[in-house]
């Protein structure tokens, strides 16, 4: 796995198209990875979640979080302009912030929790 | 020269026509359960190589594991990476050579049903039989099945051979153990709380499937992992879940076997009643002969006991076999040769590593392997040999005395007075990252002994006047009388420069208890001295008389430099890792170094002229 690190970006920008509708306040997820399972698109919560863990976003935002297993493609809503820019801003960091985290996590050694301590837990159920 | 240093020993630059060869860009992922003959379903990962020509058929890999088959990964992970992202076999290696891979989760672990009362229970044996009959059922098999692993899975694809399946035609155990009381649990009759400890709450997690603890245990897997992988089919998990519940009743190792003393001490789960023989494979030796299949043992010098069983199983087995012993930690992701410490990379890569062992399949598969050979990396050195024969040719022991004034040297001390009270410091440790800790995967490095030899007492050479080879096991003889019945020595060997920095090449212990030297025949041939550590053989010191205490330390091998001193290191403790002997109290040991009572060390060294 590792020696995917350093290009874990790149992959995924490959392999997940973000589009932004502003007008409609709608940005969408589109995951070009063929061999899915049902269900590996994920549901709601985790796709929240992964927003508030990866993307580092702390405000408590209302967000719709749609799913088609079909056509892979996750669709968020948001309810205002700010709550948009917010998640906009967060989806644009997240690859990244994800590679580096986990980079990190697998370069530490056992017992060391660093700055994971302030990750907090998952929540995805 | 000797015959064993051939400069072409490098086992991963051996090139044959049956190298790995790229076959397959790719490959599939599917999943099922599989019922077992008492029904309890096993959850198995089935990868293929994509491209496969109508009606081909291909071998298997069998990989057994009690650390998920395969990880539910958490987004956005999920969105790039496959079930099975950072396993060992290396999938994408395997498929691309022409090999199916199935992965396992052992019974009572992962998202299988059942659950586990010990590790290698006969149940979970007899389960790799009933997968290997799966497996040469399916369209694609060609009736072959092999399995490697590491660790515990190299524990399992050594247990798989001990079924006797016929269709299992090769094993390739990795940094495991035969003989799992010595090999790693009581190393030296001495529990090892550290790993057992880890490795018991560890199994526990898993088994429940629960992430949280992993932050601290393995920061990566919580990063990356929600937990195991549901089969496919299983889109809501209530297959998952109700696995799950079947391992409420897991064992809890640690709770088990904490007061365990003796190999024969019985530990009861449930109904079953077992001690440490009933689950070793060194019991199994005729059943591991019988079909004669080829098998490609390896390790470290520097992880658990188990150079010692690779050697082991060399000296033991008529098989035909492969043998590797390296300078690298547990499952040779890390570097950890002590005389290269600023290494920063595995050598060989995995990568490298595994097209090796898949050469080595495909050798035994598509051509005739009849071969016995050992392959041993000398550290300090910094090279490959290998040997046919064990001891190496050209080994002989040569004694070294402890001498006043905390000399070393090979004079027989003639002065007929002369010993060394020590009190042991129950603070003296090798630390976390030491060969004991290593079975979990950390990093190996004895990188503070000169600061921690400052707890122990010790004996140092006079500077060598020539290289000196040391290869095999040491072994130890001291005459030491303690204030108390019960007791543990640690010795170390070390190997220190001219300005003085100490490192560690390798060491041996025992608990007091367990001194005698049986005068019976070892259940399997090794080149140490024979510490049965049955209950019937306990033998308590007598406070303040003097007894030989005689034992073998880890197999090694090094080159020790001109100019270098060889140092003896003597603890009666290791407070990180193992268990304190006696639980209370703080003996002084006493260390007779006199014309009666010469206490000294035989080391192994290599003829180099």
């Amino acid at each position: 796995m590792e020696e995917f690190f350093p290009k874990l970006s790149d992959i995924f920008n490959e392999k997940i198209e973000i589009r932004e509708n502003k007008e409609q306040l709608l940005i969408e997820l589109k995951i070009n990875k063929e061999d899915l399972i049902p269900g590996d698109l994920g549901k709601p919560n985790e796709v929240k979640e992964m927003i508030r863990k990866f993307g580092g976003v702390k405000e408590d935002i209302s967000m719709d979080v749609a799913v088609d297993e079909k056509a892979n493609i996750i669709t968020i809503k948001l309810q205002n302009n700010e709550d948009f820019e917010t998640i906009s801003t967060a989806m644009k960091n997240l690859w990244e912030r994800a590679s580096n985290l986990l980079i990190e996590a697998f370069s530490v050694e056992p017992g060391t929790v660093g700055k994971f301590k302030d990750l907090g837990d998952f929540d995805e159920n | 020269m000797t015959m064993n240093q051939n400069q072409d020993a490098n086992p991963f630059k051996q090139r044959d026509e049956y190298y790995f060869q790229q076959r397959f860009e790719d490959y599939s992922v599917s999943s099922t359960y599989i019922p077992m003959r008492d029904g309890v379903k096993i959850a198995v990962t089935i990868c293929l190589p994509k491209g496969l020509s109508l009606g081909e058929k291909i071998p298997a890999l069998l990989y057994q594991t009690r650390y998920h088959r395969a990880h539910h990964l958490r987004l956005p992970f999920r969105w790039i990476w496959n079930e099975i992202v950072d396993y060992y076999p290396k999938t994408e290696l395997f498929t691309a050579g022409g090999y199916a891979v199935i992965y396992v989760d052992v019974r009572g672990c992962g998202a299988s049903y059942g659950y586990r009362i010990g590790p290698f229970s006969e149940e979970e044996v007899k389960d790799g039989c009933d997968v290997a009959d799966w497996i040469i059922k399916q369209p694609w098999s060609d009736g072959n099945v092999i399995s490697n692993g590491i660790s515990y899975t190299g524990f399992t694809a050594e247990w798989l051979a001990t079924n006797n399946h016929p269709s299992v035609k090769s094993v390739m155990p990795g940094h495991s153990g035969w003989d799992p009381f010595v090999d790693m649990i009581l190393p030296g009759g001495c529990f090892n709380t550290a790993f057992i400890q880890l490795w018991s709450f560890y199994g526990k997690q898993l088994d429940q499937n629960t992430q949280k603890q992993m932050k601290i245990l393995v920061p990566f897997r919580w990063l990356l992992m929600r937990g195991v992988k549901h089969v496919h089919s299983d889109i809501n998990f209530t297959e998952l879940k109700k696995a799950i519940q079947d391992h409420n009743i897991n064992e809890a190792v640690f709770d088990n076997i904490y007061e365990v003393n003796y190999r024969d001490d019985v530990v009861k789960i449930g109904d079953v009643v077992s001690s440490f023989g009933d689950r070793s494979i060194f019991t199994h030796q005729q059943d591991l002969q019988k079909l004669n299949i080829p098998i490609y043992s390896w390790a470290s010098w520097l992880d658990a006991n188990f150079a010692d069983v690779v050697i082991e199983r060399f000296l033991n087995l008529t098989n035909p076999q492969i043998a590797i012993i390296g300078d690298w930690n547990h499952g040779a992701h890390l570097p950890a040769n002590p005389f290269d410490p600023s290494r920063a990379a595995v050598v060989p890569s995995p990568h490298e590593r595994i097209k090796t062992e898949i050469s080595f399949f495909n050798k035994v598969l598509k051509g005739n392997f009849s071969e016995k050979t050992l392959y041993y990396y000398t550290m300090g050195e910094e090279r490959w040999k290998k040997s046919e024969i064990w001891p190496p040719l050209g080994q002989t022991l040569q004694r070294w005395y402890l001498q006043e004034n905390n000399g070393f040297s090979k004079e027989e001390p003639e002065a007929n007075e002369g010993a060394d009270d020590y009190k042991v410091n129950y603070r003296a440790t090798t630390g976390f990252f030491n060969r004991w800790m290593g079975p979990a995967g950390t990093p190996i490095r004895y990188t503070t002994r000169t600061k921690d030899d400052e707890k122990l007492l010790l004996y140092t050479s006079l500077p060598l006047e020539n290289d000196l080879e040391i290869t095999g096991n040491p072994i130890i003889t001291l005459y030491l009388s303690s204030t108390h019945e019960d007791g543990a020595v640690f010795v170390y060997l070390e190997d220190v420069d001219e300005e003085g920095n100490v490192t560690y090449f390798t060491d041996g212990n025992l608990r007091l208890i367990h001194r005698k030297i049986s005068s019976e025949k070892p259940p399997y041939k090794t080149l140490i001295p024979y510490h049965t550590f049955l209950k019937k053989d306990a033998l308590p010191l007598v406070p303040n008389e003097v007894s030989e205490i005689k034992f073998g330390l880890h197999a090694t091998s090094v080159l020790v430099k001109k100019g270098h001193r060889i140092r003896l290191a003597i603890a009666g403790a290791d407070k990180e890792v193992f268990k304190r002997y006696p639980a209370k109290g703080k003996p002084i040991i006493t260390i007779e170094r006199n014309k009666k009572n010469p206490s000294f060390i035989d080391i192994p060294i290599i003829n180099r002229e």
